[in-house]
């Protein structure tokens, strides 16, 4: 595939949204993309899928964001999604405790079947619903810390926190790379801007690309 | 049964909103409804004639359905691809599925679910709810009659079926069923579904692993290269895969995001001759789109085969470039390659799903 001229950018990241069901990982990624909120959305179905460019740490960055369902039986489809990918938003609702005792499963998920340096940022969603707080921040952040992942609480209603999550994530994932192609004899981004980080669901195209791959 | 018809001026319950005929607040005025509506004198003619024909092929509830299908099955075949008239869908839906002999012999069961039994998927079907076609209005208000039922017969199924429970994906299934039929006929129309009746179109779809929805994706992505080489080598260089974009239209049989009048003409086809059509449909949408799609690059492809233009979701146009697609066969032989291919593993999750 070659680099299109149209496509501008210096860096293709692929990030997957995880998380249980209803935590509001849609809605993260269309206030992200969009800037868009919806309080009428329906449960996702199998992946969606946005992209946005920006620029991170003074290089243009395409962000390339796969929304997974959340709900458990749906893992045999979504699993495939978390191959090839930079970095995981693991999202769990503030309101609710379970969502946020899953986070050790979700985690193990990523062990399974991610690569093995992804990025990892814990989000705490729904931060607005004030009221109905039922996990503390200094209890997420205690764990984030404990497993070396960032955190940050957003709100998608209110747009709080949700840009600085997705530049902070996409940052460190720009660090790591920038880290590895001094490392290596190959310059990073030419590999990264053929888009070969698409890989899902069998092909084995880039699992031994010597910049982007974190294998 | 009477044909079913959306007054503004009825007394009493006006909604605020503007709907479509079907109950869908309006997005935007050109809907594919608005076309829909200006249908000429002659049209209705013809859809009364098509009714009395239909009235006549049933019978009296439906009494004269068996016999008729058992003596003339293709002309069957051939009114339902037509589509069936709105007012006597849910009637037939549950003639063709063979949900009504399900209802029949098993008297209370229903309602013993509903009353009595107790769910480990209640909170799961909860918070799914409010995020079923929340632009309809029958299931927009909280907690209100649809919400209830809609709860109602996902518990009862999720109680009835233990293997599968709750799957996200069934809402969506049961919400197009209570718009046509009530609570209790809804749920035996989704039993047969899944568990079988006549037959089981959907048996197996959401089991743990959803290991028929990964045999459907492999068997959609050889069809796709066998019957439209170019956009199959373009699919495959700019690596899109089915699981990207076909999941929802095996899982919701086009109920999650397809206009409603399509989803409808389609579910008609998929009650009386299954699984088939959703690959017909899904390849002729393909197939139409064809010139546009092999010249897109991966995120364009991405957002194209999640929007299909409004011209390539009209029923009439669609479901016959649909129905003149053959399919069976390969559908069979890949059936049987995917077992070969995949067989110890289909093994691996029925042996996962026995309890220890």
């Amino acid at each position: 595939m070659a680099r299109r001229p149209d496509e501008e950018y210096d860096y293709l990241f692929k990030v997957v949204l995880i998380g249980d069901s209803g935590v509001g990982k849609s809605n993260l990624l269309s206030r992200f993309t969009r800037n868009e909120f919806c309080l009428e959305s329906k449960s996702t179905i199998g992946v969606e899928f946005a992209t946005r460019t920006l620029q991170v740490e003074g290089r243009t960055v395409k962000a390339q964001i796969w929304d997974t369902a959340g709900q458990e039986r749906y893992r045999a489809i979504t699993s495939a999604y978390y191959r090839g990918a930079l970095g995981a938003l693991l999202v769990y609702d503030v309101t609710k405790p379970t969502t946020f005792e899953n986070v050790s499963r979700w985690l193990k998920e990523l062990r399974d079947h991610a690569d093995s340096n992804i990025v990892i940022m814990l989000i705490g969603n729904k931060t607005d619903l004030k009221h109905l707080r039922a996990v503390a921040t200094e209890d997420a952040h205690g764990f984030a810390e404990k497993e070396g992942l960032s955190f940050i609480e957003t709100s998608a209603l209110e747009a709080l926190n949700v840009e600085k999550a997705f530049q902070t994530i996409l940052a460190e994932i720009y660090r790591i790379i920038s880290k590895k192609s001094l490392s290596s004899d190959e310059p990073a981004p030419t590999s990264i801007k053929e888009g070969t980080t698409l890989d899902v669901g069998g092909q084995e195209a880039n699992t031994k690309r010597p910049c982007c791959s974190s294998s | 049964m009477e044909k079913k018809k959306i007054d503004d001026t009825e007394q009493g319950v006006v909604p605020a909103v503007r709907v479509d005929r079907f109950g869908f607040v309006k997005q935007e005025l050109n809907s594919p409804d608005s076309l829909v509506k200006s249908k000429s004198a002659f049209e209705y003619e013809r859809e009364e004639r098509r009714i009395r024909k239909w009235r006549k092929m049933i019978g009296v509830g439906g009494s004269d359905w068996k016999h008729y299908v058992r003596r003339k099955p293709h002309v069957v075949k051939r009114r339902i691809r037509k589509g069936i008239p709105d007012c006597l869908r849910g009637l037939v839906w549950q003639l063709i599925s063979g949900s009504r002999d399900l209802l029949l012999m098993n008297p209370g069961v229903y309602e013993q679910l509903v009353i009595y039994e107790t769910s480990a998927s209640e909170l799961d079907i909860i918070r799914d709810i409010s995020r079923t076609f929340p632009s309809h209005v029958f299931f927009r208000q909280r907690h209100g009659p649809g919400q209830r039922s809609l709860y109602n017969v996902l518990k009862a199924y999720s109680v009835y079926d233990r293997d599968v429970g709750y799957v996200q994906g069934m809402g969506f299934l049961a919400g197009l069923l209570l718009l046509y039929m009530s609570e209790e006929d809804a749920f035996w129309l989704l039993v047969a579904l899944l568990k079988g009746a006549v037959h089981a179109p959907m048996e197996g779809l959401y089991l743990v692993g959803l290991p028929l929805v990964q045999q459907y994706l492999f068997q959609f992505e050889h069809l796709v290269r066998e019957h439209l080489p170019n956009v199959g080598e373009h699919f495959i260089q700019e690596m899109i895969n089915p699981s990207m974009y076909a999941s929802q239209w095996f899982i919701t049989v086009f109920s999650y995001s397809f206009p409603f009048h399509l989803a409808l003409r389609i579910w008609d086809v998929f009650l009386f001759e299954g699984v088939k059509i959703v690959f017909k449909v899904g390849l002729a949408l393909l197939k139409y789109c064809h010139d546009d799609l092999v010249k897109l690059p991966f995120e364009k492809l991405m957002h194209a085969l999640r929007n299909f233009p409004e011209d390539a979701m009209d029923p009439d146009t669609l479901l016959p470039l649909a129905y003149s697609l053959k399919v069976s066969k390969r559908l069979e032989e890949l059936k049987q390659e995917y077992e070969k291919k995949n067989g110890k593993l289909a093994e691996s999750v029925k042996q996962k799903q026995q309890p220890p």
